[in-house]
């Protein structure tokens, strides 16, 4: 049995789980502390969409921007750098999948900050970065490990928008979602057996290691509230 | 060398309007809850801009709205002790004080914050985390987080509203000779009258975002120059009254009448003309109030003597040490805004509880204060 779809489905999670995060947690930091609001509650909206629509519509959606037709597609392949059909396709389609997860929870994370420390500091001389690194990272940062573990099992599960966007090349975008579908279509039930039980160990692991965060977080939510 | 502040900001359901100068001593500012109070400090701290207005320290302009200068709170330089602290949670007490000092070299750092652990008391303390020490060592580091920036103005925002009442009355004593040291402005914000009284010289008091009265202490609480004040202060017996003759008015609260002190007496504000029998409406009175604070009501045997009464108690109640009485003088019928309220410490309450119906009150004429309507 080819392992192939294996290590595709941990590396594209991985790189996708890492591009979801920078532009999640900046999202996170940009709208947890404004004042609520119309153009707030429509940016939230915005935002989390990708996790509203049906995976098949992102899908398409990326098609069209990444497509031959599509202006991003057409200019990125002439740099020699075709998204559909490959791995940086499957990257993409479960990045943007993830990001919703990934905003959202750093934003809760971000929410349950005392503003007050974050006054403290700029009374202290600290600039909005640097109170972020120093202040709001730190103190949130056991919430935005469980975002991170969501979203990397998110994008382990991604399948869909995947499908569309970079296809079913064994070796080189076929996931273990997808090996499963085909595996099934193929006639080849134990082999998507074997995908199934594998597939039921990683998610396991990962809900433990989320189980484990989210104790210490609690014994953080403890340290914090002081006397 | 002063703090000038004169700023107005809008928010849907209040609005802040304030004007005030601080010189070098600690400012109080008294107020109830949601009367602007901490939205004050906030402003000066730049932590909120007002609309209008102006903010300037020594010759420091922090706000400006006509010049449209707003200097962002870090450079402020303003010390801020916060209602809960803020002490930073994934720190220790060391990295906690020397985190406003990132621009000293290391040297100077590790020198200042030593310095501040020996005169705050904390040498022991440095490598604990918030969570591992008491709410009296959280305050003292957090002021040592302060202090160690040496700021020229220290905001305290009711720094003894998180701790229970016997660790109080032992920082605050602490808080008192910090303060003593301390060499530059400080406003020191609390809804506790006694706690303004003992920490501050001078007051401003604060309701629904304006001042209602400010200036020395001992000046506010004898003689406070409106009924806002006198209630913010603390009297709680205050009526309306009525002129009747040159020394005489008519207390149409309580339903008695009343001889003012002589003309010598200390209170200038009796000089200040008096509305006449029958000047307002139908002799309502309704622009000045006589007032007197519940323990200087005393209770006498003698009924000859000048402004007392009968009366009866209408309720008691009673704590560890003391009793306050809700009076109502005989022949007075359902005054409106106006049971009277009588403070009396146990032993005297003991003996006056056993004396028959009626009592007699006293409203020593020393004692009494006039006062305008706000």
């Amino acid at each position: 049995m080819e392992l192939s779809p294996l290590f595709i489905s941990l590396q594209t999670a991985a790189a996708a789980t890492a591009a979801a995060f920078f532009p999640g947690i900046l999202a996170a930091r940009w709208l947890a502390h404004t004042p609520p609001g119309k153009g707030k509650a429509l940016a939230d909206g915005l935002l989390i969409m990708p996790l509203l629509l049906p995976p098949t519509v992102i899908g398409f959606l990326l098609l069209l921007i990444f497509g031959n037709r599509g202006l991003l597609g057409r200019t990125l392949s002439e740099w020699g750098l075709p998204i559909v059909f490959t791995w940086p396709g499957a990257v993409i389609a479960a990045a943007v999948v993830t990001f919703p997860l990934m905003y959202r929870t750093a934003r809760g994370a971000f929410e349950q900050v005392d503003p007050d420390m974050l006054d403290a500091a700029r009374t202290m001389g600290d600039t909005e970065w640097r109170l972020f690194w120093r202040i709001l990272l730190p103190l949130s940062w056991p919430g935005i490990t469980s975002g991170i573990i969501l979203s990397f099992a998110r994008a382990l599960g991604e399948f869909g928008a995947t499908l569309m966007l970079a296809g079913n090349i064994p070796g080189k975008t076929q996931t273990m979602p997808i090996a499963i579908y085909f595996a099934v279509e193929g006639g080849k039930r134990d082999v998507a057996l074997v995908w199934t039980l594998i597939m039921i160990a990683v998610a396991t692991t990962i809900v433990l290691s989320l189980n484990y965060w989210s104790d210490r977080r609690q014994n953080f939510a403890g340290r914090h509230k002081g006397k | 060398m002063a703090l000038y502040v004169d700023i107005e900001k809008n928010l849907p359901g209040f609005k802040l309007s304030v004007s005030f100068t601080a010189a070098k001593n600690t400012l109080g500012l008294l107020g109830s809850s949601g009367s602007g109070k901490t939205m004050t400090l906030r402003c000066i701290a730049g932590l909120l801009t007002p609309d209008r207005g102006k903010i300037v320290l020594n010759d420091k302009v922090f706000f400006d709205a006509k010049k449209g200068i707003n200097l962002p709170s870090r450079e402020r330089k303003v010390g801020y002790l916060f209602q809960n602290y803020a002490l930073f949670p994934h720190l220790n007490v060391e990295q906690n004080i020397s985190f406003g000092l990132r621009h000293c070299p290391r040297q100077e750092q590790s020198r200042r914050v030593a310095e501040m652990l020996e005169m705050m008391n904390l040498k022991g303390l440095k490598n604990r985390y918030p969570r591992q020490l008491s709410g009296g060592q959280q305050q003292r580091v957090a002021l040592a987080r302060s202090l160690v920036l040496e700021p020229e103005v220290l905001l305290l925002d009711e720094p003894f509203s998180a701790l229970d009442d016997c660790l109080r009355d032992q920082l605050e004593e602490q808080l008192r000779e910090t303060l003593g040291k301390y060499h530059g402005h400080s406003l020191y914000i609390t809804h506790n009258i006694e706690e303004a009284y003992r920490i501050c010289s001078e007051l401003l008091l604060l309701e629904e975002g304006r001042i209602a009265a400010s200036g020395p202490k001992e000046e506010l609480f004898s003689r406070p120059p409106n009924t806002l004040a006198a209630r913010l202060t603390g009297c709680k017996n205050l009526s309306r009254v009525r002129h009747i003759a040159h020394d005489t008015v008519e207390a149409l609260d309580w339903g008695c009448r009343l001889l003012l002190p002589s003309i010598n007496s200390p209170l200038p504000s009796i000089n200040s003309p008096l509305p006449t029998k029958g000047g307002e409406g139908k002799g309502e009175g309704g622009d000045y109030w006589i007032g007197i604070r519940e323990h200087l009501l005393s209770f006498v045997n003698d009924k000859t003597l000048t402004n007392t009464f009968p009366c009866r108690a209408m309720s008691v109640s009673e704590s560890p040490h003391s009793v306050t009485l809700t009076l109502r003088l005989d022949g007075a019928h359902n005054p409106p805004g106006g049971n009277l309220q009588a403070f009396l410490y146990k032993d005297a309450w003991e003996v006056l509880r056993k004396q028959p119906y009626p009592w007699l009150v006293r409203f020593e004429p020393a004692k009494l204060f006039l006062t305008k309507e706000k």
